[in-house]
């Protein structure tokens, strides 16, 4: 019954697609630049964490900030966001414009909360207020990969000039937004390039192109990092969102900077 | 007629009492109910009318964007009236002499959670002190009481625009958990934050404060969320509404949809007697000023389907009671005129051989009838007062098709549904016996003196 | 000794009907009197029959909500708060069907889902609240009257595939309307010609997504078969319906929402509850099972309903007690013209009871010959009306229908009765007195 474009969750969402990289970065530890594809067979949960490092989630915490540009019906919207990630939990502040400045996601693993000054207590954020109209741009860019999905490899591709194994993957549970995503991850440095995220009756909703033009350093040595993500609405042609990311560093966090009280001033 | 006359037809109806007392109690019994129909239909007509115009705020009359009232759900910022508009609109109705109450309002839904659950919403914005002028209008006190006053707590126009002040429908409240409004908490109580709403002491940490928070989607597609105070707690009138309805101050409304449009601009009327006048006069006006606007009348289908809709079904069935009831009491009347005519052909003849014309027999008659109804009607008046009082002090609570909370059972008819019930009844009784002594009126004397034959 | 008695009350009858015959002008205002009053509650009874059998009709057949429903305990109070918490789940319906499937009295059942979300056709977008059912059995649940209930192309279980039936107002929200330029096919119950009426879309395919019983996201696309008249605008505005497949499809569940069950004779009605609620109880399972009327979706029309009935009552009260002053007009008249007919009679030798027993047959051939004008009036008025074909709204929700009275044999009967026994009593009560005169007073009566 209620329509509500959350379009402006597609910045915190977007802001916390490190996230992908979660635990399993984490438990290895940095590893260095990723290794070139291994010789075949090529197994697909590899993948999946091979593409999930290079997107972040280091150590004690990761820093960055990120433009989101949302076109819809012919009007644009732009917000500035600065993000802070560790390990499951992200913080996501919007610096820009003015009318948004002090918007503040919060997100514990899968529950997220909303706050701006003015509010007496945060929103909860319900998984159904997080899946409607443009909302589900924010869970593609949290998309937690590796963790949440089972992948299959079931081809090869060229997408935008690289070349990509194709994979298949499937939920795990029923607790991810997205039954299925096909997901394209490149042969060369293991990147994912390019995902369409599927309804449960394997039509796809959304789709995502991702570029790679940052790099973090950890441990002194250079990793790729996402530096733009353009997610386009298969129900709407012609809308899409724009996440360009810059400024990625590694930065330690303390955890009480992840605690919901605090978002209350 | 001369007094003399109306002396002798009074005399006359001593003459038989008992069957004048049993044609005046049909008339009479006829009459009270003309009055308990048009007591009730009054009543049920004035509510909704009142609620209609009131309660929903519809208005006298509604201005819209142009295709608003269709599309404005599809396409907010395309389809409503935006800040040239409203200026121009204010500034007319600020103009008019018979408006007497005019203001913008906005609707819009999205969802309300009390920190834990979330459910949608129907919001109307308003200006308060608009709200407060139209509680306080006398056709609200008469009329929808229940919907008038609130259930708990104060109007928003109390409070501060820095409270918040937002009303919950009761069965919102209730969804909700806040069935405890701004005012039972102390002046410094802060909101609780519920961290685990699975915990046991969730529900009870949800009702520790007045606060909730709405969440939509701002005209511009950002996330927009505001959260306020549960001030009041209000009775929309409609079952299908009273789950998810709120009503707030209409700039904060504004603020959580980034706009500064509304939906609708409502005008209310001092004298809505010439609607059709008013209409023409405001469409014009504003066609002249070059908005793109639909400009409706509250009895239009469709911004008022429920009034419509029933008023209609009333009408037709009370129609047909009525028009029975008449029948019935035409037929009444009609048997005893007869009868008396007949009875009395002697007295007729008596009266015809001694110079009296047909004229002032028939006008003799219809003074006894005249008189009897008079008897009837006061007598009708007087049983259908104690009986409607009795009916409305029994306090009976019924629940009419859509309406939230009930509706009392009272019966109480206007001062032009006991004229106009006067009225028909009279012009029965007068037009029945002019019908009954119409044919012995034109006998030939003799003949009358003859007497009734059997 | 008893023979005699017969004989004499006997010939009483047979002057109290010639009286009567003999006396009809004379008792003309009060036949009338009386038949206007048959008249009035024979017709009042027959226009709330036939609102009443079109408001069930509406329930029980249009909307497939037949004799009895089921569903989980308390969801007709809270499943707009949790839809998933107060569905049946698969186990619960498994329960229902294999009870229904042994029991006598059933016939057919019908599954519901509510369903909402969005509905997207090329740029637009809107917002969906719909229904899923079983289209074979609602389609017979419906019958021949309302099993077509499209205004404009095919109702879902006439389309070869899966496919979407919008409301009207939802249809012009996204560019897809009605075409039809042909006669008209709206019929006196608000049915409609079962005819495929031609309409256009600019988008035939439309994607209807939403959000799963788990919180995913799901989409369908499927074309839209036809437009039909959800009645209120702003649920005209949302409506849809398709398959219970089709949805449970898209909210990927196997739940279902609400279940209703036809028997073969409504009046085993009591008994299949009971019988459904003994099972469900050993079953351990917690469902409500329930008359529809009794339900909060039949709320609407019970509320107005009980207000018709309390109309009735008063409306019948009075227009007896108004016959009954004119009954007891004539009686008195005529007992009043008559004393020295009874003096006459009394001293003939026939007794006081004998009298009053003439007066009140009197009253009754009275009462009958008006309560048979009244029914001659009756038959005559139900037709003239079915002819003018009056059309009114019979609520906010309905189409215009056309007003109709229905043969209420039962009000007709109970009618005559009653008024025949107040008539008889009105006279018997006037006689009593006169008949109590001494017989020379009588006689000398002026």
């Amino acid at each position: 019954m209620y329509k509500a474009p959350i379009r402006s969750l597609v910045t915190v969402f977007a802001v916390l697609s490190p996230l992908a990289l979660g635990h399993a970065s984490m438990a290895s530890g940095a590893e260095g630049a990723p290794k070139a594809a291994p010789a075949a067979p090529v197994d697909a949960g590899q993948l999946l964490k091979d593409s999930d490092r290079a997107r972040g989630a280091v150590g004690e915490g990761i820093s960055w900030e990120i433009d989101v540009q949302t076109f819809e019906d012919g009007t644009t919207n732009q917000v500035h966001y600065q993000v802070k990630v560790k390990g499951v939990d992200a913080l996501a502040e919007a610096m820009q414009p003015a009318r948004n400045k002090g918007e503040t996601m919060l997100f514990n693993d899968r529950n997220l909360w909303f706050f701006k000054p003015g509010l007496k207590k945060p929103v909860a954020i319900s998984a159904r207020q997080k899946l409607m109209g443009q909302a589900a741009n924010g869970d593609i860019a949290s998309t937690n990969y590796s963790r949440d999905y089972d992948g299959k490899i079931s081809g090869e591709e060229t997408v935008n000039g690289e070349a990509c194994y194709k994979l298949d993957l499937k939920a795990k549970a029923k607790n991810v937004t997205y039954d299925g995503i096909r997901y394209w991850i490149t042969k060369k440095d293991h990147l994912g390039w390019k995902a369409e995220f599927l309804t449960v009756s394997g039509e796809m909703f959304k789709s995502a192109l991702f570029k790679y033009g940052n790099h973090l350093k950890i441990d002194g040595k250079e990793l790729p990092f996402v530096s733009q993500m353009d997610i386009n609405d298969a129900l709407k042609p012609g809308s899409h969102t724009l996440i360009q990311y810059s400024q990625p560093h590694a930065e330690a966090h303390p955890e009480s900077l992840f605690n919901i009280n605090n978002l209350v001033r | 007629m001369k007094a003399g006359q109306w002396s002798m037809a009074w005399r006359n109806l001593a003459r038989n009492r008992r069957r004048n007392i049993a044609t005046g109690v049909a008339i009479g019994l006829g009459f009270a109910a003309f009055l308990a129909i048009g007591g009730y239909i009054s009543q049920v007509e004035n509510r909704l009318r009142v609620y209609t115009i009131f309660g929903t705020r519809v208005g006298h009359v509604t201005i819209y964007k142009q295709d608003g009232l269709e599309r404005f759900s599809t396409k907010p910022k395309q389809y409503s009236l935006d800040e040239h508009d409203l200026a121009v609109i204010r500034e007319m109705a600020s103009g008019m002499p018979n408006v007497e109450l005019h203001g913008p309002q906005l609707v819009g839904m999205g969802l309300i959670g009390n920190g834990c659950r979330s459910v949608p919403f129907l919001a109307s914005g308003i200006e308060p002190d608009l709200d407060r002028k139209l509680r306080a209008h006398p056709e609200m006190k008469a009329w929808v009481p229940d919907i008038r006053d609130f259930s708990k707590g104060r109007g928003l126009w109390e409070y501060p625009e820095s409270v918040g002040a937002i009303g919950l429908a009761t069965g919102l409240a209730k969804i909700l958990g806040k069935t405890k409004v701004y005012d039972e908490f102390p002046a410094d109580h802060k909101a609780v934050v519920v961290a685990d709403c699975l915990a046991a002491d969730a529900k009870q940490k949800i009702a520790s404060d007045s606060n909730v928070q709405l969440v939509a989607g701002s005209w511009s597609g950002m996330m927009a969320a505001l959260d306020g105070e549960a001030v009041v707690n209000f009775n929309s009138g409609m079952t299908e509404t009273n789950s998810a309805a709120i009503m707030m101050p209409l700039k904060l409304l504004q603020k959580l949809y980034d706009t500064d449009h509304a939906t609708y601009y409502s005008l209310w009327l001092k004298d809505p007697s010439h609607l059709d006048r008013e209409l023409a006069a405001v469409t014009k006006k504003l066609k002249d000023a070059g908005l793109s606007v639909d400009v409706y009348p509250w009895t239009d289908e469709a911004v008022a389907p429920f009034y419509t809709g029933t008023i209609q079904f009333l009408s037709v069935m009370t129609s047909f009671i009525k028009i029975v009831l008449a029948s019935v009491i035409i037929f009444s009347i009609f048997n005893s005129a007869t009868m008396t005519v007949i009875e009395r052909s002697q007295e007729i003849g008596m009266m015809r051989s001694m110079g009296f014309t047909r004229r002032h027999v028939r006008q003799l008659f219809v003074a006894e009838m005249l008189l009897l109804t008079l008897l009837s009607v006061i007598g009708g008046g007087i049983v259908s007062f104690f009986g409607n009082i009795a009916v409305n002090m029994l306090k009976i609570h019924f629940n009419p098709p859509g309406v939230a909370a009930g509706l009392l059972l009272r019966i109480d008819p206007t001062v032009s549904t006991v004229a106009a019930a006067t009225v028909v009844i009279f012009v029965l009784a007068v037009l029945t016996t002019l019908l009954a002594v119409r044919s012995v009126a034109k006998q030939n004397i003799a003949i009358l003196l003859m007497g009734s034959q059997r | 000794m008893a023979g005699q008695q017969t004989a004499i009350y006997r010939q009483m009858t047979r002057l109290a009907w010639r009286n009567v015959l003999r006396n009809w002008r004379h008792s003309l205002a009060t036949i009338l009197a009386i038949a206007s009053g048959f008249i009035a509650v024979s017709l009042f009874d027959g226009f709330l029959e036939q609102l009443e059998y079109r408001n069930k009709d509406g329930y029980q057949t249009r909307a497939m909500l037949g004799h009895v429903l089921v569903q989980h305990k308390d969801a007709q109070y809270n499943s707009t708060e949790d839809q998933w918490l107060y569905a049946m789940t698969a186990q619960e319906q498994r329960f229902v069907e294999d009870f229904l499937q042994h029991d006598p009295d059933f016939l057919r059942r019908v599954r519901f889902l509510n369903i909402s979300g969005m509905v997207n056709a090329g740029p637009y977008n809107t917002v969906f609240v719909g229904l899923g059912h079983d289209t074979k059995e609602g389609a017979e649940v419906r019958g021949p009257r309302w099993s077509w209930y499209t205004v404009a192309g095919v109702p879902l279980e006439q389309y070869p595939k899966s496919s979407v039936t919008i409301g009207i107002a939802l249809g012009k929200l996204i560019d897809c309307e009605s075409t039809y330029q042909g006669p008209p096919y709206i019929l006196d119950a608000g049915n409609y010609v079962a005819e495929d009426r031609p309409f256009t879309c600019k988008y035939p395919r439309i994607t209807m997504s939403a959000t799963t019983e788990a919180s995913q996201v799901n989409a369908i696309d499927v074309p839209v078969s036809g437009i039909f008249d959800a009645g209120f605008r702003e649920a005209d505005k949302r409506a849809v319906r398709l398959s219970l497949a089709d949805a449970q499809r898209l909210m990927d569940t196997d739940k279902i929402s609400l279940l209703s069950v036809e028997l073969k004779d409504e009046r085993m009605r009591k008994g299949f509850i009971k019988r459904l609620k003994a099972a469900a109880e050993a079953a351990h399972l917690e469902l409500d099972i329930l008359p529809w009327q009794e339900h909060t979706l039949a709320a609407f029309l019970q509320g107005g309903l009980d207000v018709l009935h309390v109309f009735r009552d008063l409306f019948m009260t009075i227009v007896v007690t108004i016959g009954i002053m004119s009954v007891a007009n004539t009686m008195m008249k005529a007992v009043n013209e008559r004393i020295r007919e009874i003096g006459t009679l009394r001293s003939l030798g026939f007794l006081r009871q004998h009298l009053v027993y003439m007066f009140s047959m009197e009253g009754l051939f009275l009462s009958l010959l008006a309560c048979a004008l009244g029914l001659v009036g009756t038959v005559v008025l139900t037709v003239a009306i079915g002819m003018l074909r009056f059309k009114y709204r019979a609520g906010v929700l309905s189409a215009p229908i056309v007003l109709s009275v229905a043969w209420s044999w039962q009000a007709w009967i109970l009618c005559t009765l009653v008024l025949m026994s107040l008539a008889t009593g009105t006279a018997w009560f006037c006689s009593r007195r006169a008949s109590r005169m001494v017989i020379a007073d009588a006689m000398r009566h002026v």
